[in-house]
């Protein structure tokens, strides 16, 4: 018993015009098919940027996988707020929003201050410890006197000698209280936490003041990464200033390229690989002025009350999930000089790269294989 | 053996076109991936773009004289090699000291001003750390 196929009962002839409309049939529907994938690729990876003026600071985010501006937008939001907490500026957002400029207004007394302001200060207060005080959250009433961010001058010897007395974090108070946190998991589901908060803080003497411009930066990078992950977007950079976020995979799958600027010329000195993590920079060249021929910058030394001479230009951080960490420890490691920056970031777990006044580049050990020196004038110490 | 002939939907004279169109493909591709495309300086005041230049098509420097936010005047400068603030009428003129850019990806702000220049180009790192 045999079966004749009704193709193999046509005539050769039609037989070939029914496979070529078929072929024909066949690359139509892969053309539309591949033109569907790309689209929904396209959709799913599309980079949207945005940039803006927020914290005084320049902002710019590029984000892959968000459908629209929105999480962007909501960032801008987010960072308005957290400027508001952390400033000690009188005229940003609203008075109770305002939890720094309303501690060091206090006079001693407690004033309740804000989740996000708890955790920023607890986390200054042990990098200060930590850091035998070249990093202080106090040192507010000292930076005042220097006026860095308004009009720069060199303030009198006497005016520094009674001030540094108030600079004091032992002397910064936070409550704490504990509570039941919900960690997500990977899967999706949430594992119950003990968690620590800091509804309340004080100043035990009147005068003393609180400045975290040294983290804020940093922290604005940490606040847009955590509202990158609410949103479920696919990868993100944020850079508030000169701090940078990063945040997820790329579509490329290639990892983050962030150039670190040249602290003795123009332009970048060399540039990292890094896979996510926050970076934050700080230089002597960034903010200065010259009196008498003497050059001052504003990273200042809260032991002394005058501008750290360490023997460095330039501290470079990594911290893989704090971007205040990375912020303060660049600063904590500027003022401490090479060795005992070096031995800070290794109890933190930290990676850097520091710069010396002859142009000698040291870097963690972390960090030996994902710098690239592109400047003149530098040698990898 | 006629049979065979039947269903081979390419014959085995069109196969090297064929694979020629391919390989002119691929080549076009890579070539496009590997060649950078060129330096383009953006200049921007509170968000919106007032000047563009594309870097490798200038014979010259070429200065702009803009006032920014707040009544802030700058001089912004652009010739082959980069693009630089070349003076900022405002009190810490850390735009001015950031110096010429000259690699994609760097960038001069100007925050009283609310200026922005950068470097725009194929080989743009993500970000920079200052």
């Amino acid at each position: 018993m045999s079966f004749t196929s009704p193709e193999q009962a046509l005539p050769p002839e039609r037989r070939k015009a029914k496979r070529f409309a078929l072929c024909l049939t066949l690359a139509a529907l892969l053309l539309v098919l591949g033109f569907g994938f790309f689209h929904f690729i396209s959709r799913a990876n599309r980079e949207e940027s945005l940039d803006s003026f927020v914290m005084g600071s320049y902002v710019r985010q590029t984000v892959w996988g968000a459908q629209s501006q929105e999480p962007l937008m909501d960032v801008c939001v987010r960072l308005a707020e957290l400027e508001a907490h952390l400033t000690w500026r009188d005229f940003v957002g609203e008075e109770s929003q305002r939890d720094v400029a309303n501690l060091n207004h206090a006079r001693g007394k407690k004033v309740e201050i804000s989740s996000e302001t708890g955790t920023l200060l607890a986390e200054a207060q042990e990098l200060a410890k930590r850091s035998g005080g070249a990093f202080d959250p106090t040192i507010g009433p000292v930076s005042a006197l220097w006026s860095f961010d308004d009009s720069p001058s060199l303030p009198e010897p006497e005016a520094i000698a009674q001030t540094l007395p108030l600079v004091d974090y032992t002397k910064l108070s936070l409550d704490s209280e504990e509570y039941l946190e919900a960690v997500p998991n990977e899967d999706g589901s949430h594992t119950d936490s003990l968690g620590v908060r800091y509804p309340a803080a004080s100043l035990a003497v009147p005068g003393m003041a609180v400045d975290l411009g040294a983290m804020g930066k940093g922290a604005a990078c940490g606040a847009a990464v955590e509202e990158y992950r609410q949103a479920g977007v696919k990868a993100a950079v944020v850079t508030v200033g000169g701090s940078v976020g990063l945040f997820g995979k790329k579509p490329d799958r290639k990892p983050f390229r962030v150039s670190v600027r040249d602290p003795k010329g123009e332009g970048s000195m060399g540039v990292l690989d890094l896979d996510g993590g926050f970076v934050s920079t700080s230089g002597s060249y960034e903010k200065y002025f010259e009196e008498d021929g003497r050059r001052y910058h504003h990273l200042l030394d809260p032991r002394t009350g005058y501008p750290a001479e360490s023997g460095l230009v330039s501290v470079t951080v990594w911290c893989e999930d704090s971007g205040a960490l990375s912020d303060g420890l660049a600063t904590a490691c500027f003022v401490l000089g090479l060795e005992d920056g070096m031995a800070l970031l290794e109890s933190y777990g930290a990676q850097g790269l520091f710069v010396d006044e002859a142009g000698i580049v040291t870097l963690t050990p972390g960090w030996a294989e994902r710098f690239s020196l592109t400047g003149e004038g530098y040698t990898i110490g | 053996m006629a049979e065979f002939k039947e269903r081979q939907v390419f014959t085995r004279r069109e196969l090297p076109v064929l694979a020629l169109l391919a390989l002119g493909a691929l080549g076009l591709l890579l070539w496009l991936r590997a060649v950078p495309s060129g330096r383009t300086a953006v200049l921007e005041v509170e968000g919106a773009e007032i000047a563009r230049r594309e870097l490798s098509a200038l014979s010259g420097p070429e200065s702009l004289k803009i006032t920014g936010a707040n009544g802030v005047e700058l001089e912004v400068e652009f010739s082959p090699e980069g693009a630089r603030v070349a003076s900022a009428a405002c009190p810490d003129k850390t735009c001015q000291r950031t110096g010429l850019l000259t690699k994609a990806g760097e960038c001069a702000v100007c925050l009283p001003g609310r200026v922005v220049l950068k470097l725009e180009g194929g080989d743009e790192p993500d970000a920079q750390t200052y």
